[in-house]
């Protein structure tokens, strides 16, 4: 096949999706989130329509008694816009499907109807070229509208909203990669049938089956994570459900993930944007992923020795500030409580729960004279199974008062998380945290791709299998 | 490729439809077929519904597989890509894609056929006035009317310059002044040295058109020849005479049968030695004759009794 015949089919699919009806109210439909963020910007001074007019000026500060400072504010916009296009774009996404799906079956069985079928078989084109191309002319279909919908969100909240965000990008890939799935097996409903309604009624009831088997998939797959993390007994089962776990195995094996388009997107910008993280510590779950400007790291620290220093020289050159995370070995449960009571005792202060991840812990803030010298001291305590950890913050009282010093307190404990050791990571996994390129099988992102596309590959060869045995 | 081998070339070629799942059964559609089409050619297919035509016409084509047997076009298997370049098809009962207009079907299909850009803005534009279709090409297929499209139809294809062009029920749906134009394009192509093959119900076209004519019933070639061939002297003569005689009739006495006397002379059903008998007569009267046609079945008197001999023979 010649470059000519490939461009002829590939602009054939173009003229093809711009005339369809379908594709032109859906395209309207789907500038309108764009248009949305266009004309109503979400700051944190309120909602504004067209620059203009002020609504609800305290959307993000609303129910707190003494309203946050200017950068948590910005944080909290953020956190809000994230949620809104969330839920913008999860809306669409369903509804790009269905309807891109209802509005694209019929390319196949329209190509197979008497009369257009003899015309275009009859040209020097292999079947399954043009079988091929209608195939492209649904992805064109659907990548049209995804670059419409989200560059106009994207667009929209940038210009607006001032709300820049490059990874709404993602999303583009993501819908494309989970229609190209539906897609094929539109196709093949198409030409098994060569009935534009046949197709579309099959598409639409495959859909919900396949996502119905993946779900209790990925239900089933967490419980059994879970149970194996946290050595749980395994509970009795029935036959039934036993065989049913074997289907729901063997379904994610063969069957279309295309559902997995989020979470691949996902993965993938956090690999792309994965940096090397300053200290990580697998049995505790703790993970600090980057020294915060001005702080600088003791490198012959050890967590379970003497504990890890970071150090911050005092601006104006007198003293430094320090943080210290260090690990010991506990005997017992409930040695937090007994720490936190001697702590209590000695100090004269009382503790505020604090919750560091998914972990409740203890938290104690007093001030300490040493010499002529008055000292601002933090310490977390927070026990993971029968490690206790303590962080210790100590900078001199009056500079540590200071907001930039502040600042920097606040930077540094939002850079470490702490999410616990492994039985109680596996107790709250969710299917979406453990997707990972590294991965076990049931929750392996390669895997996931990998079968997805052979799916792909599979149907349409069936299609096209098909397609050769057909007699015009 | 040699322009010695026939245009179109098939032997022993069979479709059966719905056979059962050991080869068994099944409609027989193509029966054991055997043809050659010469090139330069424009040749006929004629027969009545269900004879097969479209039948072959697709296995020509590799839009139906054939059963059994072989086909060739150009001298290559009708599958070759690189033959099915050089074969033109207008399909009867058409559907062309609606969402393009005139020009851009063309140009797609051209490109199909291989054509290159450059070639095809030549091309373009030559077939649409050869059509008649330059004012409308750049509307949609779907505002055409069934003739506008048929004419659409043929451009295409025409596009890519084809050494064969198979038209399947070229004149549908056309009118009279375009029934005349595909003549005249049928007629400019074998000019060209085009081979043409025709497949259509509509006799007098075919009479008007083609060199040769295969007549097929049931699937079987039953007939093959010239239109000459296909169309035998049915014994009646034309007389053209210088004036005609008011006492003609008592002239002719009872010779022959079917007198029917016209403006200018008279038509009778003669034998061989009554045709010498009738001219002796008339010049014994004195009569002077101007001239003597002797009529034939016209090609869809002479397709009605085949067909109807044929049924008749199966049914027996």
């Amino acid at each position: 096949m010649n470059r000519a015949i490939v461009r002829a089919l590939l602009r054939d699919a173009y003229y093809q999706v711009v005339d369809n009806l379908g594709f032109r109210i859906l395209l309207v439909l789907f500038l309108l989130p764009g248009l949305f963020f266009l004309l109503v910007s979400f700051r944190t001074d309120g909602i504004w329509v067209v620059g203009t007019w002020q609504l609800y000026p305290d959307w993000l500060t609303s129910g707190r008694a003494t309203p946050p400072n200017a950068e948590a504010l910005e944080q909290l916009l953020q956190m809000r816009l994230d949620n809104i296009v969330d839920s913008v774009l999860s809306v669409f996404d369903l509804f790009a499907s269905v309807f891109a799906i209802a509005a694209v079956s019929f390319f196949v069985p329209q190509m197979l109807e008497r009369g257009g079928a003899d015309v275009v078989f009859s040209k020097p084109v292999s079947r399954l070229a043009l079988y091929l191309s209608r195939y492209v002319a649904g992805l064109a279909f659907v990548s049209l509208l995804a670059v419409v919908l989200i560059g106009g969100v994207f667009s929209g909240l940038w210009l607006a909203s001032g709300y820049f965000q490059p990874r709404l990008m993602w999303a583009i890939p993501a819908l494309v990669y989970g229609f190209a799935s539906l897609h094929a097996i539109s196709c093949l409903f198409g030409v098994l049938t060569r009935s534009s309604i046949a197709a579309i009624l099959l598409t639409v009831v495959f859909m919900p089956i396949n996502y119905g088997l993946h779900k209790a998939f990925e239900e089933h797959a967490v419980e059994q994570h879970v149970a194996a993390a946290t050595d749980k007994p395994a509970k009795p089962v029935s036959a039934a459900s036993a065989a049913f776990a074997v289907v729901l195995d063997a379904y994610h094996l063969v069957g279309p993930k295309n559902g997995d388009g989020e979470r691949i997107a996902k993965a993938l910008r956090e690999r792309l944007d994965y940096v090397e993280p300053e200290f990580v510590d697998e049995d505790l779950g703790l993970t600090i992923d980057a020294s915060p400007e001005g702080f600088r790291r003791e490198p012959r620290s050890a967590l379970r020795q003497d504990g890890l220093t970071w150090l911050a020289p005092h601006p104006d050159g007198g003293g430094e500030a320090s943080w210290r995370f260090k690990a010991e070995s506990v005997e017992r449960a409930g040695e937090l409580s007994a720490v936190s009571k001697a702590l209590r005792k000695e100090l004269g202060v009382d503790s505020k729960p604090t919750i560091i991840g998914e972990i409740t812990g203890r938290r104690f803030e007093w001030t300490e004279q040493r010499g002529q010298e008055s000292r601002l001291r933090r310490r977390w305590l927070v026990q993971i199974n029968d490690e206790l950890l303590t962080v210790d913050y100590d900078a001199e009282a009056a500079w540590a008062a200071r907001e930039d010093s502040e600042r920097m307190a606040r930077a540094f404990t939002s850079a470490w998380q702490l999410e616990g050791d492994a039985k109680r990571r596996a107790r709250t996994a969710s299917y979406d945290e453990l997707f990972a390129w590294d991965a076990p099988w049931r929750f392996n992102s390669v895997l996931s791709i990998l079968t997805t596309l052979l799916f792909i590959a599979l149907t349409l060869a069936l299609g096209w299998w098909k397609l050769s045995r057909i007699d015009f | 490729m040699d322009r010695s081998t026939p245009a179109v070339s098939v032997r022993g070629l069979s479709k059966v439809y719905g056979r059962g799942l050991f080869g068994g059964g099944g409609f027989r559609a193509v029966d054991e077929l055997t043809l050659e089409v010469g090139r330069g050619q424009v040749f006929g297919l004629l027969g009545p519904n269900g004879a097969g035509k479209t039948t072959l016409v697709k296995m020509l084509l590799g839009l139906a597989r054939p059963t059994s047997g072989e086909a060739q076009l150009l001298g290559a298997p009708v599958g070759d890509p690189l033959v099915r370049r050089k074969i033109g098809y207008l399909p009867e009962g058409h559907r062309f894609p609606p969402y393009l207009t005139g020009v851009q079907m063309l140009n797609l299909f051209g490109e199909m056929c291989g054509c290159e850009r450059d070639k095809l803005a030549r091309r373009v534009p030559e077939v649409l006035e050869l059509v008649g279709m330059r004012d409308a090409a750049k509307r949609k297929l779907r505002e055409f009317s069934k003739g506008m499209t048929q004419r659409m139809g043929l451009a295409q294809a025409l596009i890519h310059e084809p050494e064969l062009i198979i038209l399947d029920e070229p004149t549908d749906g056309v009118d009279p002044v375009g029934r005349a134009a595909v003549r005249q394009i049928v007629q400019g192509l074998k000019e060209r040295g085009v081979t043409v093959f025709i497949n259509s119900h509509l006799l007098q076209e075919v009479e008007l058109i083609c060199d040769r004519v295969v007549i097929m019933v049931k699937g079987k070639l039953v007939r093959e020849g010239a239109i000459e061939d296909l169309t035998p002297r049915n014994g009646r003569y034309r007389f053209e005479l210088a004036s005609v005689p008011p006492n003609l009739r008592v002239i002719l006495g009872d010779l022959g049968a079917g007198f029917d006397a016209h403006e200018r002379g008279f038509e009778l059903q003669l034998s061989d030695a009554e045709l010498d008998q009738c001219i002796d007569l008339l010049r014994a009267a004195g009569v002077s004759i101007r001239g003597i046609l002797a009529r034939r079945l016209n090609l869809e008197q002479a397709f009605i009794q085949l067909v109807k001999a044929q049924q008749q023979g199966g049914a027996k």
